[in-house]
């Protein structure tokens, strides 16, 4: 799966973020999502940061908790992670993040939630052979 | 019943003049009885403000809550509502706000917040969760709202955070001073940035990091499918208001012939089409933004970028503005409406009152009531925008001849003159907004009777404009049954425009109110809830607001309409020749259908005991008001 996002037509009504975390944690809150809607500096425009499947999270882990799913997500071994915070500190989109009721640090695992509440139509999925 | 989500279960309550934080469970009572958002605001004022408090002084209580479904991800559930006796009307204030602030505080941990006192010094209140500080704010005071919001984020070192702050209107205790939220999202009406400035309360900042559960997870998510899809299917909710927002109103009130053009002399503009939704989209729309979860995204972001006013970037315009600064004032320069919007939100200052005050003075210099020598200079001819947006900012300030408007109609009219009094189109001291009562009789009747002023927000539902069709006595109970029905979105927390303005039909927009809010509610929060429930919490809602403005000494004699609407007949557009004639029936019909005494205009004492307001009813007597 190839989450894609066009911020030029966010609107910026957060759904996206809320739906991530009410799927992946079963809470609404903002502040658990993998994905992070900002106001541009161009008043009225917004950023939206989406995990990109770069890597550099699974290269800064120096216990090899990250690895690569088969759906392309990249997904942390709670066995293994010893919750350092070189992943969250690595990640260029800011994406990667801590949140104190979890024990480990959350990546995007492309459930796809977003895009569902996503009606401006922002974020979208690219199927990987076009 | 305990609620086990939906809700965040705590109450802040803060003195600012004893620097005390303190933590409430919220109560049962109040949930069971109120529900959240305008039922708590109005119950609290109704409780907590002193009959003969002045609004500025230290008595006077901000109250700001948000309801069961604020911030839980159900659509639109942006908003909060911010209550206080108002300082424009000197009755029952409220303002409703969208945008991120109300679900920032629901997931920091409070549905409500409740502010006595009066800060010695500025401060701001900063809400970092369980952590609160009430903070110096002496370096934002005189910053405009844009400014303090960067400078607070500065402050905290965090730009995800929300702040809702006053502009120099409400430091300066203009009477029409609204709160901003997130740059362009106002709490405008009523004077509330007015009550936040008299308590020297700069700005409120949140962070929530907690989140919000829900009771119900799997029904919970089956509701928001279930109306999410219905929001993302209806051509009103999906097509309309995406692509024009309110705008689109401007063009259906003018073709009505009901769009107020200076000061109401007429209800058709006739250069609409130079400030219609097309004009705006062509040459100023950048974006269009949604607030916090709304599929529906009516919010306009504009940027002018030729011409004398290059460089103005806003989040507006809604209808209410275009009309306001543009046909209301004669004006028809869409980029100065665009600056006029930007100016307004900057200041802090409820655009529509604005709008309202300055057509007044528009027209008084017309009949020769006012000069340039009593405007400091200022040619107020109708369509001068330049000095529109000059008395924007003396508005603001209180300088010279703005100072006379700044103070509302009332004040106004001492100033100028009696005769003036004609002109000020007010009701219980505050402007109806855009649409002629005398184009659509029975829908704007609500301006006569709304518990907050002429206000169209405590009746606007689709449904209600197929009223024009049917006899008086009909029409009212139609009325007031609309009424409850747009009263639930404010209990709930979500958004009125896609919950039961915009619909295809009056059968969906019951089937929003009536089925899917108290399925979002029954899940969330995991209580029994259904339609009968929800519709006897509105009526409660609207008996309290009724009882507090009794208490106060409001009779049936401020339920009118301006002499104008009843006098003078529509002079062109559709509704040409049209005065409004029905207005006693109107009157007694709403007034019955509603359960109030006809004389004295206070609900009787069965309309009170079947609410379950003993209590209130108790208290009216004590104070000397009659129950019939």
């Amino acid at each position: 799966m190839n989450l894609r996002v066009n911020t030029a037509m966010c609107s910026g009504c957060r759904a996206c973020e809320s739906a991530c975390s009410l799927k992946r944690f079963g809470q609404i809150n903002p502040r658990k999502a993998s994905l992070r809607v900002r106001e541009s500096e161009d008043s009225g425009m917004y950023l939206v940061k989406i995990c990109t499947r770069c890597g550099k999270c699974a290269e800064a882990c120096p216990t090899g908790a990250i690895t690569k799913s088969s759906n392309g997500a990249y997904e942390i071994d709670a066995d293994l992670c010893n919750c350092c915070k070189l992943c969250v500190q690595s990640c260029p989109e800011g994406v990667v993040f801590v949140h104190r009721d979890l024990d480990t640090p959350a990546i995007c695992n492309l459930c796809g939630e977003c895009v569902k509440y996503c009606s401006a139509q922002a974020l979208y999925i690219k199927d990987r052979n076009e | 019943m305990s609620v086990k989500g939906g809700y965040a279960g705590q109450v802040l309550e803060i003195d600012l003049t004893e620097r005390a934080v303190n933590r409430k469970k919220l109560s049962p009572e109040l949930i069971n009885g109120y529900m959240g958002g305008r039922g708590f605001t109005s119950r609290l004022q109704y409780d907590l403000i002193p009959p003969k408090a002045d609004p500025l002084s230290p008595e006077n209580v901000l109250i700001i809550a948000t309801g069961p479904l604020t911030g839980t991800m159900a659509p639109a559930s942006s908003r909060f509502v911010v209550g206080a006796k108002s300082p424009l009307t000197g009755i029952l204030g409220d303002a409703n706000c969208g945008g991120h602030w109300g679900p920032e505080l629901k997931h920091a941990g409070y549905d409500l917040l409740i502010i006595r006192g009066r800060a010695p010094r500025s401060v701001y209140l900063w809400i970092d969760d369980d952590r609160v500080e009430i903070r110096d704010a002496s370096h934002l005071w005189g910053k405009t709202t844009g400014e303090t919001e960067k400078l607070i984020r500065q402050d905290v070192g965090d730009d995800s955070i929300r702040v809702a702050s006053i502009g120099p209107a409400g430091e300066n205790l203009v009477r029409f001073a609204g709160i901003v939220a997130d740059y362009d999202h106002l709490a405008a009406r009523t004077g509330m940035g007015t009550v936040m400035g008299s308590k020297n309360l700069k700005a409120i900042a949140v962070r929530g990091t907690r989140g919000i559960e829900v009771a119900d997870l799997s029904g919970f998510k089956e509701a928001v499918e279930q109306i999410w899809e219905l929001l993302t299917s209806d051509e009103q909710t999906a097509r309309v208001l995406p692509q024009y927002g309110t705008t689109s109103l401007v063009d259906l009130h003018n073709s009505l012939g009901g769009m107020s053009t200076r000061n109401w002399q007429t209800g058709y503009f006739d250069q609409v089409s130079k400030i219609n939704s097309d004009a705006l989209r062509d040459n100023y729309l950048l974006n269009t933004v949604g607030c916090f979860c709304c599929p529906c995204r009516c919010d306009r972001y504009c940027v002018v970028d030729k011409g004398e006013f290059k460089g103005t970037r806003v989040g507006g315009p809604e209808y209410y503005t275009l009309v306001a600064m543009g046909s209301k004032c004669g004006n028809d320069n869409l980029a100065s409406i665009l600056k006029a919007n930007e100016l307004c939100n900057n200041y802090g200052l409820d655009v529509g009152t604005t709008g309202g005050v300055i057509a007044f003075a528009m027209e008084c210099f017309e009949k020769g009531l006012l000069t340039i020598r009593d405007t400091g200079g200022l040619d107020l001819s109708w369509g001068n925008y330049h000095a529109i947006l000059q008395l924007i900012e003396m508005i603001a300030y209180r300088q010279g001849f703005g100072n006379t408007l700044a103070l509302g109609f009332g004040e106004a009219v001492k100033e100028i003159g009696p005769e003036s009094g004609n002109y000020a189109i007010q009701i219980k001291g505050m402007d109806p907004p855009t649409f002629d009562p005398r184009a659509l009789k029975v829908y704007n009747f609500r301006y006569a009777v709304a518990s907050r002023g002429a206000d169209h927000l405590r009746i606007s539902a689709h449904g209600a404009y197929e009223l024009e069709v049917s006899e008086p006595a009909q029409a009212t109970q139609k009325l007031k049954f609309w009424q409850d029905i747009v009263c639930i979105p404010d209990i709930a927390g979500v958004c009125k425009f896609p919950y039961t303005f915009y619909s295809q039909s009056a059968d969906v927009t019951m089937k929003k109110a009536l089925q899917l809010v108290p399925l979002l509610i029954e899940s969330a929060a995991g209580v029994k809830m259904d339609s009968g429930m929800i519709m006897d919490i509105a009526k409660r809602v609207a008996l309290t607001e009724r009882a507090f403005n009794n208490r106060l000494g409001l009779t049936a004699e401020q339920d009118y309409l301006p002499e104008r609407f009843l006098k003078d007949e529509l002079p062109s557009g559709r509704a040409k020749g049209q005065k409004y004639d029905v207005f006693d029936t109107m009157k007694a019909g709403y007034y019955a259908a509603c359960g109030w005494d006809q004389e004295t205009g206070v609900p009787k004492r069965e309309t009170m005991e079947q609410a379950g307001l003993h209590d209130i009813a108790e208290d009216l007597e004590k104070h000397d008001i009659i129950i019939k």
